[in-house]
């Protein structure tokens, strides 16, 4: 049975709306893409609203936290981007963001993103209790010391380290395919999504 | 005979010609055509439960008890949520619940709240369990690694109240933990790279973590999971549907497996077809 439930509809109809864009570009599909971005965006500032409210005018008008008044200031010297005389001004908060968020993030990255992967690499044992998972050690072996000889820009690719570099290269492509694949799929998993609101939940079948 | 034979050529080329240059909408329609059948009428194609998602359940199992603290990162966005997060999220977090732990969810995307508590929490069946007792939804914060490392240092730097804006010193759970080192295991739910959970929980604090993400990460996650810093991860509606067997508890994640099942099978049907097609189109125009 049909749905009766108003909510449902309007998720069909701005559904259908947008896939008519695979017949072609038209108003309908723009105007629920523009929707969608609208209705985002709306909550975010909501929200981005709401997190300087009880992260900063509460902190200081109920506990005194004056000290706040430096990140404020700062946040506000990026608005100085939309007078063009001052825009250079806005470089100096952005500076401060740009090297906090990397003094924060290398902290851990040598361990978490070098170190651990270094070590699990050479830890790796060629001789497994099963053999295809021997085989599947044996070509991360290879293919991680392939892939690293393509980013040795020391000597010439020629010759064996010709032959590396482009396993190597062979490798990363591999790698990126099958992460589009993934995506795709990641995709085609959405599709199902509305396929099974529009089936199910609005017309009642299955 | 030759003559006929020209004639035989020209339908052969004009044939694959058509096929070739087949307006990409007919792809599209066969793809939903595909998708819907399966979910009228289910086929029951078999699912194998892949190694992360059976370690992550393992590890669930076997280390976490009741009353053990779990910080949940939510960084799920609507698009995502009704086939690639949710039936992962609510198997887990069903199975949370159902060993007792303690759940503290907190959001770096402007939608993972409103998910939360609107479809997530309000799914589970939570027994005995009580808000501010047993789970909390701690709201969003801006910031991504930033407000990740800040929560880790000092919880009380960052969060001052839920979601529902009542103060954290009024919910009981909250006055159990100060730091990272605090909680018992840490997941993310994303659909973005690991390495901000891994780096300011696992380096930092040596804590085990784990991941809800979508399917498009499985190759980005693979290597830190087969590394060892990832304890494991639920990998979009798939892995869902691998937790959902695991717990024994069937959902939108089983019931969709078919359905993705198919698509999987049309989308290697068409790598196959489409390079058999340019490489005969290329022997043809060799010719």
């Amino acid at each position: 049975m049909i749905s009766q439930d108003i909510g449902i509809w309007i998720q069909v109809l701005l559904i259908f709306m947008y896939f008519s864009q695979l017949y072609k570009d038209n108003f309908l599909y723009r105007f629920s893409e523009y929707t969608l971005i609208g209705i985002a965006i709306g909550h975010g500032v909501v929200l981005a609203y709401q997190n300087v409210v009880s992260m900063v005018y509460i902190p200081i008008t109920m506990r005194g936290e004056y000290i706040l008044f430096i990140p404020i200031t700062l946040g506000l010297l990026i608005w100085t981007r939309f007078i063009p005389k001052y825009s250079w001004i806005s470089r100096i908060p952005m500076s401060l963001i740009m090297g906090l968020s990397t003094a924060i993030a290398v902290r851990g990255a040598i361990k978490t993103q070098i170190y651990e992967q270094i070590i699990a690499t050479i830890r790796l044992a060629i001789i497994e209790t099963s053999t295809l998972g021997t085989i599947n050690n044996i070509i991360i072996i290879i293919t991680t010391m392939c892939t690293l000889s393509y980013f040795l820009f020391l000597k010439k690719h020629e010759g064996a380290l010709g032959i590396t570099a482009r396993i190597g290269r062979l490798t990363m492509m591999a790698m990126y395919g099958n992460t589009f694949a993934w995506f795709y799929m990641s995709r085609v998993a959405s599709l199902l999504s509305q396929m099974q609101l529009i089936l199910l939940q609005w017309l009642g079948l299955g | 005979m030759e003559s006929s034979g020209v004639i035989m050529s020209n339908n052969k080329e004009n044939w694959l010609l058509r096929l070739v240059n087949l307006d990409q909408r007919y792809y599209y329609l066969a793809l939903i055509i595909l998708l819907v059948t399966p979910i009228i009428r289910p086929i029951g194609l078999p699912i194998l439960v892949t190694a992360p998602t059976k370690d992550f359940y393992q590890y669930v199992n076997n280390n976490i008890q009741e009353n053990d603290k779990i910080l949940i990162w939510g960084g799920m966005s609507v698009g995502f949520w009704p086939t690639e997060y949710k039936p992962g999220v609510i198997a887990a977090v069903q199975h949370f619940f159902d060993i007792g732990a303690k759940i503290y969810w907190i959001s770096d995307a402007t939608e993972d709240p409103v998910i939360c508590d609107q479809y997530v929490f309000p799914t589970i069946r939570k027994g005995s369990a009580v808000y501010g007792v047993n789970y909390v939804n701690l709201g969003y914060y801006s910031g991504g690694e930033m407000a990740m490392s800040a929560f880790a240092k000092d919880i009380s730097s960052l969060v001052t109240q839920d979601y529902y804006r009542t103060p954290v010193n009024q919910l009981p759970m909250m006055r159990e933990v100060s730091d990272a080192n605090d909680f018992d295991f840490v997941i993310h739910i994303t659909g973005s790279p690991p390495e901000w959970l891994l780096r300011q929980y696992n380096s930092a604090y040596g804590k085990d973590c784990g991941f809800i993400s979508i399917s498009g990460m499985m190759g980005i996650y693979l290597p830190y999971y087969a590394s060892g810093q990832l304890v494991g991860f639920i990998n979009g509606l798939r892995g869902g549907a691998e937790y959902e067997t695991l717990t024994g508890n069937p959902g939108i994640g089983l019931a969709s497996t078919d359905t993705v099942s198919t698509g999987h099978i049309f989308f290697s049907f068409l790598i196959v077809f489409t390079n058999v097609l340019y490489l005969i189109k290329r022997r043809l125009n060799k010719q």
